[in-house]
């Protein structure tokens, strides 16, 4: 889309409605957006003359599909559509697709999120490796049947077993006090205890990210004390973080993580490349050494590759997870934070995290976990921690977590 | 057996001499060689040594200077305002030197102001988020400006006065070779192997690819891009002495399409201008390679105004070939996803 552009000229993109010296006809162009943004129901549908970069995600991707209808399209295909959207973005668009449906559109929806297939959809195909496994009527089958038609084997155990926090003796590895920033989050407090993995659950925008960017010292903070191993640190920038061992894993792989132009032995070797340098030499990259590193990450993490001199975008999604996973645990990381670490990835590989991050946690790293989905937070996390408005709604331990108590708590609904 | 292995150790230098095809300059090289031999034809008196010698010597200044540009590249952005810090750092040099200054000290001075002006477009690009283009163009005007002023436009003759041993850097020679091609090739491989192998350098790579990501990587973006211009500036004043030393004399216009030149060198030798991809010695083979075109455009007697004609070409050719190329690769890249 173009984001300097009004919502009506964004829709009739390339098919402006002309007068007869060929100049564009505002006023039709207004009114058959209008005619067609009427399909949408109020408080979220723009206004035509609205610029796009004014617009909330939610809203521009109904400039996206009135721009389909426009078309008189039959069929509309959604590629993730709810990938950044908010829980309540997401209502709205589900409603969108209903419209669509009473309105004899038919819509392909591909999604990773298996909730969202089976609320909206009423069939479902299965792809695996670029071949259509199967196609069932969503009312016969359940999700389990479709997890394991998309791995292609039985999922036992697909989240590892939980570490028993009651245990005593555990030491504190990371405590956060007061920690404040204005108009993002407000005197969270908590504490994580070695061994154990602790979830950050919340809606978009509730400032889990924002606690933990502040936290390494990648947005700045307003107060707040943070101690590691029982000593107060003052994190005021990233690198500091990382001398600390204090890492965290974006949420934004392609944009924030990796560098898609460079091969995977770089993409690996970035934040340690001390480790792979000879001091002494004005830190003169020892390439024996790089390339021995990076083919034991390769190794250790079962990335699926032909060489480490590869470009990092000829990967898929979930082995560059995997490489940016590697690249943190090559720096020795003390407390890792890993934000939506399964955003976009295969199921397959989704459970070799998962057991990954146990196996941290079990090491003694200590492990903090956002994300937004419920199933895969309950399944993994030993104490859950749910944010509601930037502040801290509640802090679940293991037999109390349900998705509904975290839904509760996330919306602001206060139990009794 | 023995044949077995023999046919496997064949095989990997065949594997090797692919690799190496895959390099972008091994095909610049091959065009290189191929332009020379295609002038030795027509020319005999390309390859002797006058010739030869003076190619290098005219192409020493421009070889220097392209280090600095290369790395700004790298970084996704760019420093016009080489060409009018070597003035600068010339000028300042030769105005010093008249006013009675030691002519080493003068250098050093000049360099410094030079890299005074790096340091300024460093930190507006770096620390303050300025696009590299406007903020280069503008110190670029600043510097040209402040040679202006202080020669009030005409050029400082210093041929006279300068001491033989100053004298000696610009036109001496060291067993046939001159001494200015010596230093230049000196910092080229310098400038090189620390971009190939330094790895405070490679974070000059991470930058150039996804700022970003460096950031989030740990890497201090803002002291890199510092870093960056301060060195392009460096280079550029270091040259500015050089054409002081080679001339005799201080000239505010000095460099006037110098920048215009660098890019041109660096993107043929495989800059990518989205950043985090060249090496300065592709550079260094685009400057060569346009010092080649004027030398032959020179001994072939056809007239030096084809020369900018024919650089343009290459410039579009090359940078058509790379985008080609770049496009299949992403579809061979598609098809290894599939692993």
């Amino acid at each position: 889309m173009c984001e300097h552009m009004s919502v009506a000229e964004n829709i009739f993109m390339g098919r402006m409605p002309t007068n007869k010296f060929g100049m564009v006809n505002k006023n039709l162009l207004i009114k058959k957006s209008d005619e067609i943004l009427k399909l949408f129901k109020e408080p979220s549908r723009p206004k035509p003359n609205k610029i796009i970069g004014e617009l909330s995600i939610s809203q521009k991707q109904i400039v996206e599909i009135a721009r389909a209808i426009s078309l008189n399209c039959k069929i509309i295909i959604l590629d993730e559509p709810t990938s950044s959207l908010t829980e309540s973005e997401t209502e709205i668009l589900f409603e969108i697709i209903e419209n669509l449906k009473n309105n004899n559109i038919s819509v392909i929806y591909i999604s990773h999120r298996l909730s969202e297939i089976f609320k909206l959809c009423e069939k479902i195909t299965i792809m695996k490796d670029g071949e259509v496994i199967d196609t069932l009527e969503a009312e016969d089958t359940n999700e389990k049947e479709v997890v394991n038609k998309m791995v292609g084997r039985d999922i036992k155990n697909f989240f590892p077993e939980k570490a028993n926090i009651e245990d005593n003796g555990r030491n504190v590895i990371l405590r956060v006090e007061n920690l404040s920033r204005d108009g993002y989050f407000k005197d969270v407090n908590f504490a994580l205890y070695d061994g154990e993995i602790l979830g950050f659950s919340g809606l978009t925008g509730s400032g889990r990210s924002e606690v933990a960017r502040a936290i390494c010292g990648i947005d700045r903070k307003n107060s707040g004390n943070i101690f590691i191993n029982n000593n107060k640190v003052a994190i005021n920038s990233y690198s500091k973080s990382m001398k600390y061992g204090l890492v965290y894993l974006t949420e934004n792989r392609k944009e924030d993580g990796l560098f898609l132009g460079l091969d995977i032995k770089r993409n690996l070797t970035v934040s340690g490349l001390e480790k792979i340098s000879n001091k002494r030499l004005l830190l003169w990259v020892n390439s024996r050494k790089e390339i021995a590193s990076s083919k034991k990450m390769v190794k250790d993490l079962d990335i699926r590759l032909s060489s480490i001199n590869q470009k990092i975008n000829s990967l898929s999604g979930g082995n560059q997870q995997k490489v940016i996973v590697a690249r943190w645990l090559f720096v020795d990381p003390k407390i890792i934070i890993l934000d939506e670490p399964t955003k976009g990835i295969d199921v397959k590989t989704k459970a070799e995290i998962y057991s990954l991050i146990r196996q941290l946690a079990d090491n003694g790293i200590g492990t903090i976990i956002i994300s937004s989905e419920l199933p895969e937070i309950i399944g993994l996390c030993d104490r859950i921690i749910v944010m509601h408005e930037g502040e801290i709604a509640g802090i679940l331990k293991d037999k109390e977590q349900s998705e509904a108590k975290i839904v509760a708590l996330a919306s602001g609904i206060k139990e009794k | 057996m023995a044949e077995n292995k023999g046919r496997s150790s064949l095989g990997q230098i065949g594997k090797g001499f692919r690799s190496f095809l895959k390099f972008r300059e091994a095909m610049l090289i091959f065009i290189v060689i191929g332009f020379m031999l295609i002038i030795s034809i027509m020319s005999p008196n390309f390859l002797t040594a006058d010739n030869i010698r003076s190619l290098l010597v005219g192409l020493a200044l421009d070889g220097i200077t392209v280090i600095g540009m290369a790395y700004a590249i790298i970084t996704a952005g760019l420093d016009l305002s080489i060409g009018s810090v070597l003035a600068l750092s010339g000028v300042v040099t030769g105005k010093l030197f008249v006013m009675g200054v030691n002519i080493w000290l003068a250098a050093l001075i000049g360099i410094f102001v030079a890299v005074l002006c790096g340091a300024l477009s460093g930190f507006l690009i770096g620390k303050v988020g300025l696009n590299s283009f406007i903020t280069t163009l503008g110190v670029s005007g600043i510097a040209r400006g402040i040679c202006f002023v202080i020669t009030e436009g005409t050029p400082i003759p210093l041929i006279n006065k300068l001491p033989e041993s100053f004298k000696f850097i610009g036109g001496g020679k060291l067993k046939g070779i001159p001494v200015i091609v010596i230093i230049a090739f000196a910092i080229l491989i310098i400038g090189d192997l620390l971009l190939r192998r330094s790895a405070s350098m490679r974070k000059i790579y991470y930058t150039g690819s996804n700022e970003k990501a460096a950031m989030l990587s740990g890497i201090n973006v803002v002291k890199v891009k510092i870093g960056v211009y301060v060195i392009s500036a460096l280079l550029a004043g270091i040259a500015g002495v050089l054409a002081d030393a080679r001339f005799g004399v201080a000239t505010p216009i000095i460099g006037g399409e110098t920048a215009m030149v660098l890019i041109s060198a660096a993107v043929i030798g495989g800059c990518s201008f989205s950043g985090g991809e060249g090496s300065v010695f592709g550079a260094i083979i685009g400057i060569f390679l346009l010092s080649l075109v004027t030398n032959a455009l020179i001994l072939l007697n056809i007239s030096i105004y084809w020369q900018q004609l024919v650089t343009g070409l290459i410039l579009v050719l090359a940078i058509t070939l790379d985008h080609l190329r770049n496009k299949r690769l992403e579809q061979s890249m598609l098809r290894l996803r599939k692993i």
